[in-house]
């Protein structure tokens, strides 16, 4: 009697334990950062239970992937698509994982829950990203400079803490607080960052200035200073801290007058360059972007610019010979020096005051 | 090739199905989004993206117009749970910007992913649960910002004023202020009108052109329509949009001076008790020598009726909120909000806030004072 008991207890059981054997699996897709998670229940009468599992709420109930903190805290359900076959239910995180980061795969089934672990490797260290240049260039500037180029070799890391890793330190090697205009204006693909020195402490006659002080002094030797702690869009580090170091001279307040400006005419049917020399230093970007060369019906020639001598010139190689005998170059009113002055208006000017007669925004030249 | 083409093609073609009556033209597939950095809502709906690299408004419809309660007044550590839920670490994504959708209640975000330089919407419900909105399938129009001279990099802020979209950005290069306007009914591949406004800053007595505005509403008065600006270092003028041609140059009003060293942030109206009311918050980026509160993240509230003052204006605009505090009662600085980082209203009585408070960020939903 006793045997047959437990050979019906076998009979009846053994479907129930195979019925419960699940199976959580963590498989790495294209890259450490993709994965996907595959929760399987073995069955032998069939995946009801699973197959009831379609919807995305469903699907977190019984599977999920958490961000575990470094205190080992679970964060909430990672967000992702849920896929069925069969047995096996499968979740595959909608965004790329964070490098040097732990997750954890959770599958609870029938008051069972089983865990597994997944570790991505902390990004392999690649070449740090380096400051490449600073504008402007000189190593002399206005003391109401208006902003910083910053250009780095890689695409970088956006966000607030940046105004708070690039510094301006004085002679004495004392910070000067509060210098920034906190308001992130990167290139498209964040290498290069426009750092505005804030406009309340460039224009005279505002109480921020008053209050705190112009930001730049004449005569003052100063430090641009960057951090060592800025990161690339990876989270990697600069590293090392660069520093530009330059000299503080007379704030500029004339506006840059292309009438004023030493114009080197190319010589016909060649490729030789067009060179203006602005006799002080523009902004480098705005050079490029602002001044055109066309012909004297205004059809705009290509060709290739370059900016050098500390932002003071200015040179333009055309696509295609000289041809023709005479051109012209085209000025925007909205061209800047390094104070923000164009040659329209001053940056720091009340329009309410007489303002002098717009210039001429056109340079004719010969060829020789 | 030519399958996914046709494909492509066939997502792409205009939508006939009937939507929000102020999107025309619209289009069904992925959204054309470079980047994300102010997000607002209109009617039924309607969210507004504007997307500075992109040079962009993009109005999407979400369909999401059911109402539903708000069952939390709090959720801590809010950047934790919304990183989490996309894998990562609050370190790892930027929350730029957050809006409610009146249609029902539901809060919206703007985050970029740190690592890869995503941009995405999150979005929240009343219950507290957090899902990401599908930005590959949707229904949107296309709003171009016009090609000038000044390269636009960031749209600071955009608004929905009734019968058209308002925008304001700022340059990328050059220091630059222009403020876009798009007639509604939104057609998609419609391009934004542009103008450039003239300001009298109160601080330094001059009439400007070039400050960008930081936060921006529509106001109505007397049936005229209007753009209400906030700039840094703290004028709020207020410029006519009715009435005046594309590329034209706007003068506005100067009718407050709410400070030196601040950048206004975000800004609403609201009523209470029969008064209209505009609350600003701001940012108060020299608040360690010269604090106006506990936290440098600080708001205050005026009257509406402020905004039709004709007489004490530009250079006697005078109602300056300083550390001595409010010139005058009909300007106040409101402490339950000393530490909001970002907030938008949800009805007349309540708004929804980023808080930062003892270094973790909370939301919090909270009475309108």
């Amino acid at each position: 009697m006793a045997r047959a008991v437990l050979v019906c207890i076998a009979f009846f059981w053994v479907p129930v334990l195979l019925l419960h054997a699940e199976t959580l699996q963590i498989l790495e897709g294209e890259n450490p950062t993709r994965i996907q998670v595959i929760a399987e229940v073995r069955t032998v009468a069939g995946d009801r239970s699973v197959s009831e599992i379609l919807s995305q709420g469903d699907g977190e109930q019984l599977l999920r992937l958490v961000l575990l903190s470094d205190s080992g805290k679970q964060g909430p359900p990672i967000l992702g698509q849920y896929s069925r076959d069969g047995a096996r239910l499968a979740f595959m995180p909608r965004y790329a994982l964070t490098h040097g980061q732990r997750y954890k795969g959770i599958f609870t089934h029938e008051g069972r829950t089983i865990e597994k672990e997944y570790l991505v490797p902390a990004n392999s260290p690649s070449t740090p990203a380096v400051v490449d240049h600073v504008y402007p260039s000189a190593n002399k500037l206005p003391a109401n400079l208006l902003k910083f180029y910053i250009h780095f070799s890689k695409p970088m890391r956006e966000g607030k803490d940046i105004f708070d890793q690039i510094e301006i330190l004085d002679t004495s090697g004392k910070t000067v607080p509060s210098p920034w205009r906190r308001m992130e204006v990167w290139s498209e693909e964040a290498s290069r960052l426009s750092l505005w020195i804030h406009p309340g402490r460039v224009k005279r006659g505002l109480k921020l200035r008053e209050e705190l002080g112009p930001v730049l002094n004449p005569g003052g030797k100063y430090s641009l200073s960057i951090s060592g702690d800025v990161m690339d869009a990876e989270g990697q580090t600069l590293g090392k801290p660069f520093v530009k170091e330059f000299e503080v001279v007379d704030a500029d307040r004339q506006s840059p007058l292309p009438s004023a400006w030493r114009l080197t005419s190319p010589a016909a049917n060649t490729v030789t360059p067009l060179q203006i020399h602005f006799g002080e230093s523009l902004d480098r970007h705005l050079c490029h972007r602002l001044i055109k060369v066309r012909g004297l019906d205004g059809t705009p020639i290509s060709g290739k610019i370059r900016v050098d001598d500390d932002e003071r010139s200015w040179s333009f190689v055309p696509d295609a010979k000289w041809s023709s005998p005479e051109y012209e170059v085209t000025i925007d009113s909205i061209l800047e020096d390094l104070a923000g002055n164009t040659p329209v208006r001053l940056f720091d000017v009340d329009l309410q005051e007489r303002q002098p007669e717009p210039p001429p925004l056109t340079l004719k030249f010969r060829v020789k | 090739m030519k399958s996914r083409l046709l494909i492509a093609f066939l997502a792409l073609i205009a939508t006939t199905t009937p939507g929000i009556a102020d999107l025309q033209g619209s289009v069904k597939g992925k959204l054309p989004l470079k980047s994300i950095s102010v997000i607002s809502f209109g009617p039924d709906g309607l969210l507004l993206i504007g997307d500075g690299q992109g040079t962009q408004i993009l109005a999407v419809d979400t369909g999401d117009t059911k109402q539903q309660k708000l069952d939390f007044a709090q959720i801590e550590d809010i950047d934790t749970q919304l990183a989490g839920r996309l894998g990562t670490t609050p370190k790892g994504i930027e929350i730029l910007d957050l809006a409610v959708n009146p249609a029902s209640g539901r809060i919206y975000f703007g985050i970029r992913k740190q690592d890869s330089k995503q941009y995405l919407i999150l979005t929240l419900s009343g219950k507290g649960d957090i899902q990401d909105f599908d930005l590959e399938n949707v229904t949107y129009a296309q709003l171009k910002l016009p090609e000038t001279n000044v390269q636009i990099s960031v749209i600071t802020d955009v608004a929905w004023a009734g019968d058209r979209v308002l925008a304001a950005a700022r340059a990328n290069e050059a220091f630059a202020s222009k403020i876009f306007v798009v007639p509604a009914p939104l057609k998609h591949g419609a391009t934004a009108s542009i103008y450039s406004a003239e300001t009298y800053h109160v601080q330094h007595q001059r009439w400007e052109t070039k400050a960008p505005m930081s936060a921006i509403i529509p106001y109505t008065e007397n049936d005229k329509k209007y753009i209400v600006g906030a700039f840094s270092c703290t004028p709020v003028v207020k410029y006519p949009v009715d009435a005046i041609g594309p590329g034209t140059k706007v003068k506005g009003v100067s009718v407050l001076e709410l400070g030196s060293g601040n950048r206004p942030l975000d800004m609403f109206t609201y009523e209470k008790g029969g008064k209209a009311y505009v609350l600003a918050n701001t940012f108060r980026f020299h608040h360690e020598k010269n604090p106006f509160g506990p936290s440098p993240y600080w708001t205050c509230r005026f009257e509406r009726d402020l905004l039709s003052e004709t007489v004490d204006v530009n250079e006697k605009a005078l109602r300056r909120l300083g550390s001595e505090g409010p010139a005058t009662e009909r300007i106040q600085m409101i402490e339950s909000f000393s530490g909001v980082t970002q907030m938008d209203k949800i009805d007349e009585g309540r708004a929804v806030v980023l808080r930062l408070a003892e270094a973790k960020l909370n939301l919090e939903v909270v009475n309108l004072p």
